[in-house]
This record gives structure tokens, sequence and C-alpha cells, in this order.
């Protein structure tokens, strides 16, 4: 009896709806590269594939970054503005031009300080959020017009060129003919998707994500979680705006725009539960793909401006229908 | 339990409207104001300032505000956002043409800081002042409207900068001609291509503003007047890079990609996308003529090393002094034309050194 009843079950599973939308994703991009291989003979060449990589990198890094808070049920608005002031820190203090002339400080110490600097927004508003229990899109969208503020104040408005060499290396060179900025977004991936998988932390922010009140219950720091999520993609955001400097070779006071929609659409696409508990960062990567694989497709067909948005307003719509009809 | 969800759901809906609300905003603050409908986002994107050359202008003031059309009238001038370096460059011509005793040391600039509610009372408090004219970039055409009928009643001269007004009277309406741009900076792409190479047609690619923006569609008209216009100039493709130097880099690869040695020159609607393909031309050791549009210090300083490059330069200086110009001649009873173009200046390898010393000190 029991026995028949194991048997049907998984059958049963796979056929609905919720079990083709976790697999969603994955079909999506698959169906993406087929269509766009058949459609044009560059798409699939390995030069082709490299650039999709490298045309991803930064939105990755901060998707990766914004996974966390979304894992626990929060958001972080702010993230393309962080990005922004912190590479222009960055730049500005290790030119030593703008706000800090004449204060020009050695590499290494500039790249900390925009690492401080993007972790510091993360803990504002996250202590903002965590402890007073203000909602993670009102903080985090305060955040983003001071960070937006910050930037424009830091390079008075105005792209820098010149950086150093040791800075622009780190998203803009190659190694053994890899770019670096692919190689610094995967790691990031890999690292974080251990941390989930292999920590408390990781745990808990599941857990957080899922049910606070029965996390709380559980003895679990929910504040703490919260605010950490938080940290995290404030952190990761300064490092989309480090390696950014190396892509562009420049710092440039608008590098953040447009960037705020692209990392968010990623993690939904992904497959994560936009209302936290549910999802991974291998989700992000395939999300992260589909959109970086429709754009570069759709350049290379050279579908104009309108048709693109088109396209990625109907791919969207499908990922998010997908993602709630199989979360009900 | 119950409140949990109720938070869940609050979460659920306050996402979702941020999320639109920021799409919104993304689109307009985010591109540097490119969204906004006038050239404005140019000013965003723009570099400049020469902070100590208007500013600190020592004040001389050699006749002291004769009101009523003398040679040095009571003005007021009114701009959307000193965040955009264009306005600020409008601000320390306004402030020179202050010190050189063109208009007198009373008159006032007023920055709306982006707030189309603060332009109106900027407005409002110069005609209470009883200026003698009134220079405005409106942060949008219709929100002004009812400011300029109050100007108009108090019969005080309306001088339209930048961006025009869509009702209500004015003097005449001072300007850059997008289309133009668009089309001069697209031929000069033209004669690069034809100085570094000698062939029937040249293919060339347009990166594209964002999608949607008034000067994102009249510089892509003057562009496509350029093709029409000149049978050996031939579009091979164009997408938008949202002027923005880091989508600008990576459709530029795609081109690269799909096109490679057919593309004999890129038009960038603006020069921070110039910065970006150059970038990428650089990645792929490839050297092709780029031109933009605006003449910001970063892309121009690229000028010196690379031989193939230009923009075509916008000169709010020009545009605050001529504004002036023909308000005064307007006060004198001189009759004023509706419109005057500020017509770009074209800037090359050649003149580099001179324009930055000039406008950037």
């Amino acid at each position: 009896m029991s026995q028949s009843v194991a048997d049907v079950s998984p059958f049963r599973d796979r056929l609905t709806i919720s079990a083709i939308s976790q697999y969603g994703p994955i079909i999506g991009l698959v169906g993406l590269y087929v269509a766009f291989a058949l459609l044009n003979d560059r798409f699939l060449t390995v030069g082709n594939q490299v650039n999709v990589l490298q045309q991803v990198s930064i939105i990755g890094i901060m998707a990766i970054g914004v996974t966390f808070p979304i894992l626990c049920a929060e958001i972080d608005l702010s993230i393309a503005q962080v990005m922004e002031v912190s590479g222009l820190t960055i730049a500005t203090l290790a030119v030593g031009a703008r706000l800090f002339e004449g204060f020009a400080v050695p590499v290494p110490l500039a790249i900390l300080a925009g690492l401080a600097l993007g972790a510091a927004f993360g803990t504002v508003s996250g202590y903002v959020t965590a402890r007073f229990g203000v909602p993670s899109f009102m903080t985090t969208l305060a955040m983003l017009f001071l960070a937006d503020g910050f930037g424009l104040i830091v390079s008075n408005n105005r792209p820098i060129i010149g950086l150093p060499e040791s800075i622009t290396a780190i998203g803009g060179s190659s190694v053994f003919g890899f770019p670096s900025i692919v190689l610094v977004f995967l790691s990031l991936l890999v690292v974080s998707q251990l941390i989930l998988s292999y920590t408390k932390f990781g745990l808990y922010i599941y857990a957080v994500g899922g049910d606070r009140t029965a996390a709380e219950r559980m003895g679990i720091n929910v504040m703490a979680v919260r605010m950490g999520t938080l940290v995290i993609s404030g952190i990761f955001a300064a490092i989309a705006g480090l390696v950014t400097l190396g892509r562009l070779g420049s710092a440039v006071p608008t590098m953040g725009a447009s960037l705020l929609l692209p990392p968010i659409a990623a993690v939904i696409l992904g497959g994560a539960n936009l209302f936290g508990g549910s999802g991974n960062m291998v989700g992000t990567l395939i999300g992260v793909l589909i959109l970086g694989v429709l754009g570069n497709g759709l350049n290379l067909m050279g579908v104009d401006p309108s048709g693109r948005l088109v396209a990625q307003g109907i791919v969207l719509m499908l990922a998010v229908l997908a993602n709630v009809v199989g979360q009900d | 339990m119950s409140r949990d969800i109720r938070r869940r759901t609050f979460i659920r809906s306050g996402a979702i409207a941020g999320t639109a609300l920021l799409a919104g905003c993304g689109g307009d603050g985010g591109d540097g104001g490119d969204g906004g409908d006038g050239t404005a986002g140019d000013g965003g994107t723009e570099t400049t300032g020469d902070g100590g050359d208007g500013g600190t202008g020592t004040t001389e003031g050699t006749e002291e505000g004769t009101t009523g059309g003398g040679s040095t009238p009571t003005v007021a001038l009114s701009v959307p956002s000193l965040e955009f370096t264009f306005f600020a460059r409008m601000e320390n011509a306004f402030n020179q043409a202050k010190s050189d005793g063109m208009i007198s040391n009373e008159s006032a600039f007023y920055d709306a800081g982006n707030s189309q509610s603060q332009q109106v009372s900027d407005v409002e408090a110069a005609i209470s002042n009883e200026v003698d004219f009134l220079m405005i970039s409106a942060i949008t055409a219709e929100g002004v409207i009812n400011a300029i009928r109050q100007a108009n009643e108090a019969g005080i001269p309306v001088v339209a900068i930048d961006r025009n007004v869509a009702q209500g009277e004015t003097v005449t309406y001072v300007a850059s001609d997008n289309v133009q741009l668009g089309q001069r900076s697209t031929e000069l792409c033209l004669s690069f291509m034809q100085e570094s190479g000698d062939a029937d047609t040249y293919n060339v690619v347009q990166l594209e503003g964002t999608p949607g923006a008034s000067v994102t569609n009249e510089r892509g008209e003057g562009f496509q007047q350029a093709v029409d216009d000149n049978d050996s100039l031939n579009r091979l493709a164009s997408q938008t890079g949202e002027f923005s130097t880091q989508n600008a880099l990576s459709v530029m690869e795609d081109f690269i990609t799909q096109y490679g040695d057919e593309i004999d020159g890129v038009f960038c609607q603006n020069d921070l996308m110039a910065l970006g393909a150059h970038q990428a031309l650089n990645n792929a050791d490839m050297s092709v003529p780029v031109t933009g549009i605006d003449g910001t210090e970063a892309w121009v300083q690229l000028f010196a090393d690379n031989q193939y490059y230009g923009t075509i330069a916008q000169l709010p200086e020009e545009m605050v002094n001529t504004a002036i110009e023909s308000g005064k001649a307007h006060l004198a009873g001189e009759s004023v034309e509706d419109t005057i173009v500020i017509e770009g200046l074209e800037v090359t390898q050649d003149n580099a050194s001179n324009y930055l010393s000039e406008y950037f000190g």
C-alpha cells in the first residue's frame, strides 16, 4: 500500500506546474541558446561566449549580492548607486582628484576604503531595517538617494580617467586568455553558494526568509541575519564597482545607471522566491545568463532597441509568471 | 501568524510598488537625466564646471543696476539643477557676465534642484523683484506654463534657454539643434573614415541613447539625414547604449563579434558612449574612427593619442551670453529671431587642447 503511493507521487510531482517552474529557468536558457545558435552563426563561437560572460559579470556580481537579502525576504534597491559611489571613491582616492584633490592614497587602501563604504551603506540600511522594523525597500530606497548624492560629490559629476594599472587589472586583465572579471564573478558565486549551503548563517537566511516568527522562536538572532544580508549586498555592490573600473578603463559618474533592475530581475529569473525562503546561487547564475544571452543574441541579430525591449519584457513576464505560479 | 502574513503581504506589495517606482526613476535620474526632455541629460553626462572661473570673479559693478532697459539690465536665470554640470557651466557664464558688467549686480541665478514647484517659485520671486527680463531653462516644457503667463502679464520678457516652454510668450528660444548635432557628428566620422582609408562606401554603426528620449530621436534623425545625404555612407547597425559607457561597451563588443572588420566607423549619440566604444575597440585591437556629441572632458582628453576621434561640443556659455544679448536687444526695441541655434563646436585632435584649456581650465 505505502509502496504504491511512493511509486506514484514522484511521477505526479514531475508533472505539476511547480516542477515545471523549478526547471523553467534552465529550460529557458537552453531554449535561448538553441534559438540563437540556429539564427546566428557567430553566436556559439568561443569568443562570443567569453564576451557574454564578460558582459554579465558586473550585473552578476550585484545579483549574487542581492540574492542574500532576497532569500531573507528583504530587498536592496541601493545596489546600483552603492556600486557607483564605491567605484568612484576608489578611483578618486587612487588618482587623488576631485574631492580628494591632493589626497592620493596607495591603491590597496583606496580599494579598502571603497569596499568599506559599500559595507557602511549596507550596515546603515541593515541596522535601520532590522532594529526598527522599517521595510528594507524603504531604507534602501533612502540609501539609493544618499549614495547617488555622495557619488556626485566625490566625482564632481565628471568621469575620472588615467586610473593606475593595478586597479584596472582587477576587472580588465586576462588570466591565460580568460577575462579576469569573469573569474572574479565565478569565484564569488562559488564562495556565496558555499556560504549558503555549509554555514549556519546560510541556513538561518533561509529560516528567516521562510518564516521570521518561527525562526525567532527557534532562537535565531533574526536581527543579525537580516542586517547581515544587507551588509553583504552592499559589499558585493562595492566589488562590482571595483571591477567596473577595470572593464571601462575609467570611472564614470553614471556607471550605475540602469543597473538597479537587471540584477534583481536576474535573481527572479533564476527562480528565487522574491518573498523569501527559497532560491540559490546557481539559479541566480542562470538568471544572469538568460539576461546576458538575450541581449547579446538580439544584438548580433541586429534587432533594434524597440524590439529588444519588447523581447526582454516578454521574457521577464514569463519568468515572473512561472515564479509566482510555482510558489502557490 | 496572521501578523506575519500581513507583513509579508505588505513587503510583497511594497516590493512591487518600489520596483515599479524605481523603474520610473531609473530611467530618469539614473541615466543622468537623459530621460528628461531637453538636452539636460547631456548636461548631466557632460563634464565641466571651471570652478574658479566666474564664481569668485571680482565684483566690479561699474553701473549700479539701472533698471528699465539700460545697458546693464537686472535679469534672472533659472535652471533645472546644478547637479548637471551643463547647468553649472551656465552658472559660471552667468557670474562671468555679471562681473563683466553685461548685466547688473542684482541679477539673480536660481537653481531649482530638479523640483518643478521650486522652479515656479523661483520665477515668481524674479517677477516680484521686477527683473528686466527672465531667462529660463525649464525642467519640463509644460510645468512652467503658469509661471511664464505671470511673467507675460507683468510685462517681463522671457528668453528660453536649452529647453523650450510649451505655452506663453517668449522673446526667443536659444538652444543647440540636436538634429544638426547628430548630422554633423556623423559627417565628422565620415570625413575621418575618408582620411583613414579610400573606399567607395563606408560602413558606420550607431550607438543610440535612451530609447524614447527626445534627444535620442533628434540625434538619430540627424544621423539618418547624414546617411541619406551621403551616398558613400552606409548604416551597418544601430543599437541602444542608453547613454551609458558600460552599455555602449557591451553593445560595441557584440557589433565587433557580428561585423568585425566591416565596421569602418562608429557614431555615438553622446561622448560617454564613445568612451565605451573606444574601450571595446581597444580590447579588440581595432582602430576605427569614433565620434560623439557633447564635448565631455574625458572624451576630449583621449584625442591626444587617437587621431580619428572627435565630438561636437555643446556650448552652454555661449547659450547664456546669446540669451543675454537677445534679451537686451529686445529691451532696446530690436526684433529678435524666434529661435537662435547655437552651433556646436567641432572638436578634433587639432583643437582638443585649446578646447580643454578654454572651457575646463
